[in-house]
């Protein structure tokens, strides 16, 4: 590793490596362009990274992102409080709500379960979703897992824990993405849709 | 598939050649390191971008040149003319071309072109271990069937979370507990590939014994028999009775998994295994005859490629003939006359003297250069 040997630069450098998807040529890069910059967007930039970490956290209940202590959704008097969406990521939730079809709440468990990554149950919000039943006026809770074997595992042992609750457990259809083409679809895809076909 | 000519350039030992092919038989003769495997291995790499001996397409660049091309014309079973050509460069990269146009992703080629090699290597599918019969079972079922590629990529996958929790299990770090969600997938996807794989088993005895006989021409009684934990593990058995074996099997195992921190029953532990007359080939039978049976394999795989893409493989068989008598080699090539095309190597053409074979047939090979 090469270093400029002026500390200062070299510390923000190091900080920018450490950003998901920048490497040290990428960090250098950024780092001299906000040398470079007017002084105005050096503070702007920083103030911003401050506010994410002190004005944004997570929301109490379903641990998406919010600024205060519910998230828009939760704080939703609209939204339908029987169903919980569960989801690995914040992420998934920008998407499910992008199609604007699910109107019940959701629940992040921040990942899945995966033992070579080191992350077990515990790791993850389940137990909170469990209160959650316990506590709430839920009825269904549709898991929207990635379709992984760590996905498949993390439903697995949800649906173990909610088995005795009353709430009905349903999971998102593996089948062929609406408006694909069938012939563009890759045959695996194709035989599970037909393996989990459903009666018209 | 038929291969009608190939146009080789510094490929291995070959500087320049135009090669035309017989539509049946094409013995390449010549003496050890004239280019006879070469030749097949070129057109191994047209039809899957790679080589069967080597992994780096450089080494079959010839010395001190800057590229190689192979170009090949075909016709389809369905009548269809088609031209596949590969180019390698240093700089440039490889480049596949179908019918003149560039093809980008290489896996929407493959299949097209249907090989079957069969070489000296391939006795390990006898001899060897469990592990390259186990290969030959995926590599086949997943080229038909994708959903079992699908289930095989899940299953190994969750075989190493598995074997994650068996390791935290027995430092004491989880509880037994924590295998379930493992296991379910476990017993989904391991019932799957197991079902599949009886499945081709019975497809295996079907036509093995036949394909045995006409090559060795004595009532002799081939059959493959699938190895695994299961009882009565036939082509009958279904998905349920194979998960409730599969369920019960693992609860009376998974202490003995702990302590080894390995998943010690399932499909990646299952073997093929063949017998003659009711003997193991592998322990009881002779050289020529676990070629023979090696042989016979290949016709099964040809069938079942054949029942994919409705294409027959063109045949590879490099080198194989050495302890072949030469009725078994008539024998052999009367029922590749009747399959498709096949290219042979050989350094001892005395053996197809007799075979009553046109000199169209015979593709002399000397110092990299076609001899007639
Ligand atoms: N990249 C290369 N450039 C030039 N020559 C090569 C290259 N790679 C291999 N050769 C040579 O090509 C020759 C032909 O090899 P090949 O394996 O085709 O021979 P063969 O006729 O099948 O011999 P055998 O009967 O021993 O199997 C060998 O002498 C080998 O050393
Ligand atoms: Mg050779
Ligand atoms: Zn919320």
């Amino acid at each position: 590793m090469q270093h400029t040997g002026i500390a200062t630069l070299d510390q923000l450098i190091n900080l920018l490596t450490r950003l998901p998807g920048i490497g040290r040529k990428t960090a250098q890069r950024l780092a001299m362009f906000v040398l470079k910059s007017d002084p105005d967007y050096a503070q702007q930039l920083a103030q911003a990274v401050l506010n994410v970490k002190s004005e944004i956290h997570f929301c109490k209940r379903c641990f998406n992102i919010a600024e205060d202590d519910l998230c828009s959704i939760c704080a939703d008097p609209k939204r339908d409080v029987s169903k919980i969406c569960v989801v690995e990521d914040i992420v998934d939730i920008m998407a499910i709500e992008e199609a604007h079809v699910y109107h019940g709440l959701y629940h992040v468990l921040g990942g899945a379960i995966s033992p070579l990554a080191g992350t077990m149950p515990e790791d993850l919000h389940i137990r909170e979703l469990i209160e959650r039943v316990k506590s709430e006026a839920v009825k269904e809770i549709l898991m929207a897992l990635n379709p992984s074997t760590e996905g498949e595992a993390t439903m697995i042992y949800i649906s173990r824990l909610l088995k005795d609750s009353g709430v009905t457990l349903t999971r998102l259809a593996s089948g062929v993405p609406f408006g694909s083409h069938l012939e563009y679809l890759d045959s695996a895809t194709i035989g599970r849709a037909i393996d989990s076909r459903r009666e018209l | 598939m038929l291969v009608k000519t190939l146009k080789l350039q510094n490929f291995r030992n070959i500087a320049k050649a135009v090669i035309e092919f017989d539509e049946k038989i094409n013995i390449i003769t010549g003496k050890n390191g004239q280019g006879k495997t070469s030749v097949l291995e070129s057109l191994y790499y047209l039809a899957l971008t790679k080589s069967f001996r080597e992994k780096a397409d450089k080494v079959v660049l010839q010395h001190n040149k800057e590229f190689f091309n192979i170009e090949g014309t075909f016709l389809s079973d369905r009548k269809e003319e088609l031209t596949l050509r590969l180019y390698f460069s240093d700089i440039e990269g490889k480049h596949l071309f179908f019918n003149k146009k560039k093809v980008n992703r290489f896996s929407e080629m493959i299949g097209r072109l249907p090989v079957i090699l069969l070489s000296l290597e391939d006795l390990s599918l006898t001899y060897g271990v469990p592990q390259y019969r186990r290969r030959f079972l995926d590599i086949l079922l997943s080229q038909v069937n994708p959903l079992y590629l699908q289930a095989l990529q899940y299953y190994k996958r969750n075989i190493m979370q598995r074997n994650q929790i068996l390791s935290l299990i027995s430092e004491g770090t989880e509880k037994i507990d924590a295998l379930f969600p493992w296991d379910v997938q476990l017993i989904q996807y391991g019932s799957e590939i197991i079902f599949n794989r009886l499945q081709f088993v019975r497809f295996m005895n079907d036509h093995l014994q036949d394909n045995y006989r006409q090559i060795s021409e004595e009532d002799e009684k081939i059959e493959v028999r699938y190895k695994t934990f299961l009882k009565n593990a036939d082509d009958q058995i279904t998905i349920d009775s194979i998960q409730e074996q599969y369920e019960s099997k693992l609860s009376a195992t998974y202490r003995d998994d702990i302590k080894r921190q390995n998943t010690l029953i399932g499909p990646h532990r299952d073997d093929l295994l063949f017998f003659k007359d009711g003997f193991l080939l592998k322990s009881y039978g002779s050289q020529g005859e676990n070629k023979t049976f090696l042989i016979a394999l290949k016709f099964v795989e040809s069938a079942y490629l054949k029942k994919k893409n409705n294409e027959i493989p063109i045949f590879l068989l490099d080198d194989i003939f050495g302890e072949l008598d030469t009725e078994r080699i008539r024998h052999l090539l009367s029922y590749l006359i009747r399959e498709g095309q096949t290219f042979v190597t050989t350094t001892l053409k005395e053996k197809f003297n007799t075979l009553h074979l046109k000199e169209e047939n015979f593709i002399k090979i000397k110092n990299g250069r076609m001899v007639h």
